[in-house]
């Protein structure tokens, strides 16, 4: 070729076909594939699939004679879902009118920031869930009978809070499990769903401050 | 999304959205795609611009932005675009897809880093080196040897020969 790159591009722009813009059709209501969006949209329904939840705990179980556990859950969840919501606010201050070197950098600490947020959030609210269901077997006919059960058939067994320490022990692990692994499986969750585009999204973060360096 | 402002403040200046997402999408589908996309996000967010730029290099900055933070279909078995996809060496060979420059123009810069198609998809626009880093967000000082290593890269992929100072012969 004996061109250079800079007359192919002028000439190739010449022909007005080139210059055709593709028809918009229905874009008002076209999904947004952009990552910014993409986040947007799985936090909000995540917010309602909470609170549809939260709000069946209650009615489930208010039906079942258990209105206190109910609550805790019901109360958990909200918490969650209001927190949830002032972290989505926060997306809408991300700037598209920036250099792009900005405008990634503050949707990749936004996410990070949210990501560390949510992984901290996740670990407790995990255990605390589980905790608070135990508590509610521990105190319910069933629980009650089971201990006395097991208390007469092991008189000498250690207690702590009238419940048998070999009970206490295996939920204070399962407890500090789901503490322990809540936030490396949210965040395994994460790279999963946009895994692909987070690793782009560092790459070209890393290319442009060599480029600011260099 | 208002006819009106499709019409007035978009259209006029599709070319640079048509450049710009050309450079980053191998096929007429994601084209097309990647095209809507920005023009959403142009009407999104008309109401950022802050009147501190022109609006075309506004254009320019939020079309870049969006096709950087594009989230790309995993499976397309679309009709790509002429030359696209051939491996380096054959690009040469492209004429039995198409003959037209441009094309080929178009698969090299496709080559490239995200960072580096920008660079130079604004250099071919002719956009001083000081508005190009205002644009990405860099240094003015390095967006010139930047440039100089990108050509010396394309020139090599589409065969172009030049001097020692980089000028094709």
């Amino acid at each position: 070729m004996n061109t250079s790159i800079e007359q192919i591009w002028k000439e190739g722009f010449m022909d007005s076909n080139a210059m055709i813009a593709p028809k918009i059709i229905d874009l008002y209501n076209k999904k947004s594939k952009n990552i910014v969006d993409k986040m947007e949209t799985m936090f909000k329904w995540n917010l309602i699939g909470i609170v549809i939840m939260a709000f069946i705990v209650l009615i489930v179980t208010s039906v079942q004679g258990i209105p206190f556990l109910g609550m805790f859950i019901f109360s958990l969840l909200i918490s969650t879902v209001i927190y949830g919501k002032k972290e989505l606010a926060t997306l809408a201050l991300l700037d598209k009118n920036v250099s792009s070197y900005q405008y990634l950098k503050s949707f990749d600490s936004w996410l990070k920031d949210l990501m560390i947020s949510y992984a901290k959030l996740y670990s407790f609210l995990y255990p605390a869930l589980f905790l608070g269901i135990m508590l509610q077997l521990r105190l319910s006919d069933i629980g009650l009978e089971a201990i006395s059960g097991f208390v007469n058939a092991f008189p000498e067994t250690l207690m702590i809070l009238a419940t048998p320490m070999v009970i206490l022990v295996p939920v204070a692990v399962i407890a500090w499990l789901l503490y322990y692994f809540a936030a490396p499986i949210y965040k395994a969750d994460m790279y999963t769903l946009y895994g692909r585009a987070l690793a782009k999204l560092d790459e070209i973060i890393a290319d442009m401050e060599e480029l600011k360096k260099a | 999304m208002g006819s009106d402002f499709y019409q007035f403040s978009i259209l006029p200046y599709a070319a640079i959205i048509i450049k710009i997402c050309r450079a980053y999408t191998n096929s007429q589908e994601d084209f097309e795609d990647y095209y809507q996309e920005v023009c959403l996000q142009i009407w999104r967010s008309k109401d950022s611009f802050n009147k501190k730029s022109q609006w075309s290099t506004w254009i320019y900055r939020l079309s870049l932005n969006v096709c950087l933070t594009y989230l790309k279909k995993k499976n397309n078995n679309s009709q790509h675009f002429a030359s696209d996809s051939l491996p380096e060496e054959l690009i040469d060979d492209s004429k039995t897809f198409s003959d037209e420059p441009i094309n080929q123009l178009y698969a090299a810069i496709r080559q490239l880093s995200e960072l580096d198609r920008a660079v130079i998809l604004l250099y071919l626009e002719e956009k001083p080196y000081l508005e190009i880093a205002e644009i990405i967000g860099s240094n003015a000082n390095n967006i010139g040897v930047r440039i100089k290593r990108i050509k010396q890269r394309l020139n090599k992929i589409l065969h172009i020969e030049t001097d020692t100072q980089g000028v094709t012969k």
